[in-house]
């Protein structure tokens, strides 16, 4: 394979990870979702893939399949168990609409185009283009945790800033060092499973996963 | 020398640990703490003195247990000074304290209050000889912490909690402007050390030299309780356990003004005139509105609280005169001044410890502290009595007790303020600051005739002051020291004038000592002027010719009226038998001073009148009255106001909702973002 | 030696011997104003003879305090008689204290004098105790800001050198008349005469002083009495010795100490003569006024103090 079939295939994967936020904070169906996200890991998997095959490094076909198990099989199912055991199927509390969210998202990836500096995203680094949707990954993530009131949908924007995280690093410096990479599944391996156990509790105290609830914790 | 200082320490460490060792046993556990903090008072006393009158300086040095700070401590003059007053106190208070701990027997918490006041002692002690800003600041909060525990001993009184809470805050908004000022000194001089940051200091431009001005006084001014820093201070001190509070008014609230004096005279030198105007008004104001408030007051122990505010406010009348001679370049003028204060403040530790204790053994005997409660201790507790007399005696200027040297001395320094500085609001306002001061004297006179008067003479106005019994020997004996020390240092000034030779030459550039005529015991004090003629004052002539006077009068009267005989009956009182409730009460007694200073007090009175079916036929008739806190009320409650208004804007950006934190974090990344591009 | 004390004890007997004429000059003249032929010129002194002989009569419920109080009130102001310049400059003693001290030994007295008045538990005495207190803490600032504008001229607080500074000539300038004035003020508050006290009463809407007094009887009630004449004399001599000490004796021979004399006893009794006069000519001011009237008193001072200052005169 030629170099500038893999800079093809990395843009259209990169451009297919940028889709997903927008898929996510567009619907309300809570397992949709999560299927959402686990294609992003399947994305991200792809990608690493891709970046190990170009190096030719042993450890980032590694961190792929680390990636597939976890954030392809583990997480997902994870949620879905949450979503099975809370009985909940759509997140019907948005504090602004749909419309509004998507506008706002949208501006959120034009501004992390325009921040990223100029010299990393024209192709000076090999696969450039990774960093600013690696950025938007993470405001959108975030966003998607201001927005939506449900503890699940949180997680999933968790989900989502960390792997604008791993985008960063596998776009810039083609696979961080094993062992960062391996602490950052754990990370998440962990956060993901305390927060799947919250979600759960949450609702038992409130009858809701609605985390504005957690006001009333207030003094 | 260095020995001694490690022992004080170290009997003051093992007074505490054992009075906590010992806490089941109360008996041993009251013993030993204050055995030990007698004989570490001993110690400290012995070496103040020894320092004091062999002008050297003692350094000390622990060592090195943490980088960067090395722990200095130094005893000079000024230091030592303030430690012959801890120890001389601490030592009354030791023994007093042995009787008075049977108080709190039986309440399980002996070996915390031990432990408490040893570590209280030596907090103090650290404070006053601190050569090092950190280890100053640490006592400093230490002593605050500690005293507020103190404070706190008997907090199951909603009264106590509240007093200690407005205590802690009052006492960290000074050690604010303290560490604030601190600050600044060491940014500018980038020394911790005291000596060495004296010498940068100096050389500071007057600006920065007010700011730190400012800020400490506002800071130690906050500690020592002048108006209108003061309202923790009647709340605090009547709280806390009677011989706590003597040490609290006592001397606590003097380590203000050691650190005031340290950094006024030792680190910034020189300053400006307006220093020495504002501590002075300062003063006035203290002094007057203490005495004003503590004349309105019907309890023993706030009364005395008041009143150290008054006395704080004379100690900043020397202070403060002082200042404005050492900037006018007249050092010996200074020196007076200042002597002025130091005695003063020496002689109010003396008194109004002595008055705290007294207080404390009526409140023991009578379990009351509401001076209209009481009456006729005079009989069932007679050496108290005769203490506390000597104790109102001294703090209202009267001869030949010591309160009368000092204030005597103050009078000369703002008169001496006018005579020979050629600033004319200085010439007015000096005499009027000395008019002031004398209407202080007569407040104060006043107040201590209500509040011996009315406590001890006449009949007892209720079951518990008419069942009231002698205070235990050792409660009389601690007393007993104190008052002889009111008597001893008002007779023999030339004593402290000694002791304080070399603080008045190290700081203000003069000594006092020299000025006495007739050497150490017939004790003139001379003080030159202008005009070449002396004034002079001998508080040992005026004793001796006030004692011998009274024998002469004996031998007139008798002379003249030959042997006449006494016999006893009842009080005339209009053909009725006398009963307590006819008597005057210190409400009434101080009526008059509520109505002739209605300006300053804003007083209200309600009379609630109920009748038997007529009008004519009363069944009962209550009257109250009270006095507007008019600090508490347009001072501290719109800042109080204010304060909550604005935390409960804050509050409204506190919501609790997780979504609106992060809202707040997505804005600070982008608008961090947008910022470092 | 022999000599000092002899002026010492001259002195002291002089003070008490005529201080009850005094008081009797002006009973005499009050009561010649008021067209009454009054007692004699020496009956202060019989009264106080007859009270030393009689036996007393002593509240049960007092306490050693109200047994004392006369001896201290006397010692105070024997003292004091020994600061305090009469008929002479020469004060053997003079070194012992100064005019602030002489204040003091007065609040000394007084302040046993209101203890005795609490002693015995009477509404009476408790009332006049309070009042004098309020009254006395009133005067003091306005006292010392009078004496204090003129001791400031002087350089000294001590009272035989104020008056030996001006004895030489009579000083007649605006600070020293407002600063008389202010101390003439406060000698009638001092003294408790009319307009802020009434001596001659007992009724207990208008008494302070004798208010104190009520329980007193025999050899104390003499005491008290005898006191309050000599505190009286105390007060003028205070009051004609530092603004007017024209004639007095500045040194210690015959001639100069017989014009002493004879100018001290005139200028005393023309004080007495005077407050007579007031006596009869005002009514007792209602007692929250009397601050007003030593407010007064206390601005004359302070523009004493300003017009030495800033106006130089």
């Amino acid at each position: 394979m030629s170099l500038e079939l893999i800079k093809q295939i990395m843009d259209i994967l990169i451009g297919l990870i940028l889709v997903t936020p927008f898929l996510v904070i567009g619907s309300r169906r809570l397992v949709f979702c999560v299927k959402i996200i686990a294609l992003q890991a399947v994305l991200l998997t792809a990608v690493s893939m891709l970046m190990a095959f170009y190096t030719q490094e042993a450890e980032i076909y590694m961190v792929a399949g680390l990636t597939f198990i976890i954030k392809v099989l583990f997480i997902p199912y994870l949620l879905y168990w949450v979503i099975k055991k809370i009985k909940v199927k759509k997140d019907t509390m948005d504090f602004i609409g749909t419309k509004t969210s998507l506008i706002l998202a949208g501006m959120l990836v034009i501004l992390s185009f325009t921040i990223t500096p100029q010299a990393l995203s024209k192709g000076d680094i090999m696969f450039g283009n990774s960093i600013p949707v690696a950025i938007s990954l993470l405001f959108l993530g975030l966003f998607e945790i201001i927005t939506r009131k449900q503890a699940l949908m949180q997680v999933i924007g968790i989900l989502m800033m960390e792997n604008g995280l791993y985008l960063v690093g596998v776009g810039t410096t083609y696979g961080m060092p094993l062992v960062v990479e391996l602490g950052i599944f754990l990370d998440i391996f962990v956060g993901a499973l305390i927060m799947g156990v919250l979600t759960f509790q949450i609702n038992r105290t409130f009858d809701s996963i609605d985390t504005n609830q957690l006001k009333n914790l207030k003094g | 020398m260095t020995m001694i200082w490690y022992s004080t320490i170290g009997l003051l460490l093992t007074g505490g640990l054992l009075s906590l060792f010992f806490r089941k046993n109360e008996v041993y556990s009251n013993t030993a703490a204050y055995l030990c903090s007698a004989f570490a008072a001993l110690c400290s006393g012995f070496l103040a003195i020894k320092i004091l009158l062999t002008n050297q300086t003692l350094i000390v040095m622990l060592p090195k247990v943490l980088p960067y700070t090395q722990v200095t401590m130094k005893i000079d003059n000024l230091a030592g000074y303030f430690i012959l007053v801890i120890s001389v106190l601490t030592l009354a208070v030791s023994v007093y304290s042995f009787g008075y701990g049977q108080e709190y027997f039986g309440k399980g918490k002996i070996g915390q209050l031990g432990f408490m006041f040893n570590i209280f002692i030596l907090t103090m002690l650290l404070v006053v000889t601190a050569n090092n800003i950190l280890l100053f600041l640490f006592a400093w909060e230490l002593m605050s912490l500690v005293s507020f525990l103190l404070v706190l001993y008997e907090h199951e009184y909603i009264k106590v909690r509240n007093a200690g809470l407005v205590y802690l805050i009052m006492t960290h908004i000074g050690s604010l402007f303290l560490v604030l000022g601190f600050l600044i000194m060491y940014q500018q001089t980038g020394s911790f050390e005291f000596d060495q940051l004296a010498v940068g200091v100096r050389q500071l431009s007057p600006e920065l030299k007010n700011i730190i001005f400012i800020f400490m006084l506002i800071g130690f001014g906050t500690k020592a309780g002048i108006v209108p820093l003061h309202v923790w201070l009647p709340r605090a001190h009547p709280a806390a356990p009677s011989h706590v509070s003597a040490l609290m008014s006592g001397i606590m609230i003097k380590t203000a003004l050691y650190g005031l004096i340290r950094v006024l005279f030792h680190m910034l030198g020189s300053g400006s005139v307006w220093w020495g105007v504002l501590i002075l008004i300062l003063g006035v104001i203290s002094a007057l509105l203490g005495v004003l408030y503590a004349l309105m007051e019907q309890d023993l122990k706030r009364l005395l609280a008041f009143s150290s505010v008054e006395n704080i406010g004379i100690i900043f009348l020397g202070l403060g005169a002082a200042i404005i001679f050492k900037e006018h370049g007249t050092p010996m003028l200074s020196a007076i001044a200042l002597t002025a204060g130091l005695y003063h403040l020496f002689n109010h530790a003396v008194f109004k410890s002595l008055l705290f204790m007294g207080a404390g053994a009526v409140h023991m005997a009578t379990h009351t502290r509401k001076i209209n409660k009481l009456g006729g201790l005079i009989k069932t507790m007679p050496w108290t009595a005769l203490f506390f007399l000597i104790g109102s005696a001294s703090i209202s200027v009267l001869p030949p007790f010591n309160g009368f040297v000092s204030e005597w001395l103050t009078f000369q320094s703002l008169l001496a303020l006018s005579f020979n500085i050629s600033d004319t609001t200085i010439k007015i306002m000096a005499p009027v600051a000395g008019s002031a001061l004398a209407l202080t004297g007569g407040l104060v006179a006043a107040c201590f005739i209500k509040a011996f008067g009315i406590s001890f003479l006449a009949l007892p106005r209720s079951k518990n002051a008419e069942k009231a019994r002698e205070v235990n020997l050792s409660m009389r004996i601690g007393m007993g020291i104190l008052a002889g020390l009111c008597i001893l240092m008002g007779i023999f000034p030339s004593l402290i004038f000694r002791l304080l030779d070399g603080v008045s030459l190290s700081l203000a550039g003069a000594g006092v000592y020299g000025q006495l005529n007739g050497g150490a015991w017939l004790s003139v004090l001379n003080i030159p002027n202008a005009s070449g003629k002396g004034i002079s004052m001998d508080s040992l002539s005026l004793g001796i010719l006030l004692v011998l006077a009274i024998p002469v009068v004996l031998l007139i009267t008798r002379f003249i009226g030959g042997r006449t005989k006494r016999s006893k009956d009842e009080t005339w009182n209009c053909g009725k038998t006398l009963i307590p409730a006819m008597e005057y009460t210190a409400t009434s007694f101080s009526n008059p001073i509520r109505i002739i200073f209605r300006y300053i007090f804003w007083p209200s009175q309600d009379i609630i009148k109920e009748d038997k079916g007529s009008p004519y036929f009363t069944k009962s008739i209550k009257y109250r009255s009270r006095i507007t806190p008019v600090f508490e009320e347009y001072l501290y409650r719109p800042i109080n106001w204010a304060v909550i208004y604005i935390s409960d804007k804050m509050g409204s950006v506190q919501s609790g909702s997780i979504h609106i934190y992060l809202t707040y974090i997505l804005a600070t990344i982008i608008a961090l973002l947008l910022f470092a591009r | 030696m022999t000599s000092k004390i002899a002026i010492v004890i001259g002195q002291l007997l002089f003070v008490m011997a005529l201080a009850p004429l005094l008081s009797g000059v002006i009973k005499k003249t009050k009561a010649s104003f008021q067209t009454r032929q009054g007692p004699g010129f020496l009956q202060v002194y019989r009264d106080i003879y007859k009270w030393f002989h009689k036996d007393s009569v002593i509240s049960e419920h007092t306490s050693w305090i109200f047994i004392v109080t006369p001896y201290i009130y006397f010692s105070a102001l024997f003292v004091a008689a020994l600061l305090i310049p009469t008929f002479t400059t020469v004060q053997p003693l003079g070194f012992a204290g100064d005019v602030i001290a002489v204040i003091y030994l007065f609040a000394l007295g007084r302040f046993f004098m209101s203890l005795a008045g609490l002693d015995a538990g009477s509404a009476f005495g408790g009332m006049a105790s309070s009042r004098e207190a309020a009254v006395s803490s009133v005067i003091e600032p306005a006292m010392m800001l009078a004496i204090f504008s003129v001791a400031l001229v002087v350089g000294s607080t001590n009272l035989g050198i104020i008056s030996e500074t001006f004895s030489s000539e009579i000083v007649f300038n605006l600070s020293h008349i407002l600063a008389f004035m202010a101390m003439a003020v406060v000698t009638v508050a001092e003294t408790g005469r009319i307009p802020v006290d009434n001596p001659d009463t007992h009724l207990e809407l208008t008494m302070v002083h004798e208010g104190m007094l009520l329980e007193y009887s025999g050899k104390e009630l003499a005491l008290m009495m005898w006191g309050a004449s000599i505190k009286q004399l105390l007060v003028y001599s205070l009051l004609v010795n530092v603004f007017f000490p024209i004639g007095i004796a500045n040194n210690f021979d015959f001639i100069s100490i017989l014009i002493g004399l004879l100018s001290f006893i005139s200028k005393v009794f023309f004080v007495g003569i005077i407050v007579a006069v007031i006596e009869t000519s005002f009514v007792k001011m209602r007692f929250f006024k009397i601050p007003d009237l030593l407010a007064g008193a206390f601005m004359l001072g302070l523009l004493s103090l300003v017009s030495n200052y800033v106006l130089g005169r």
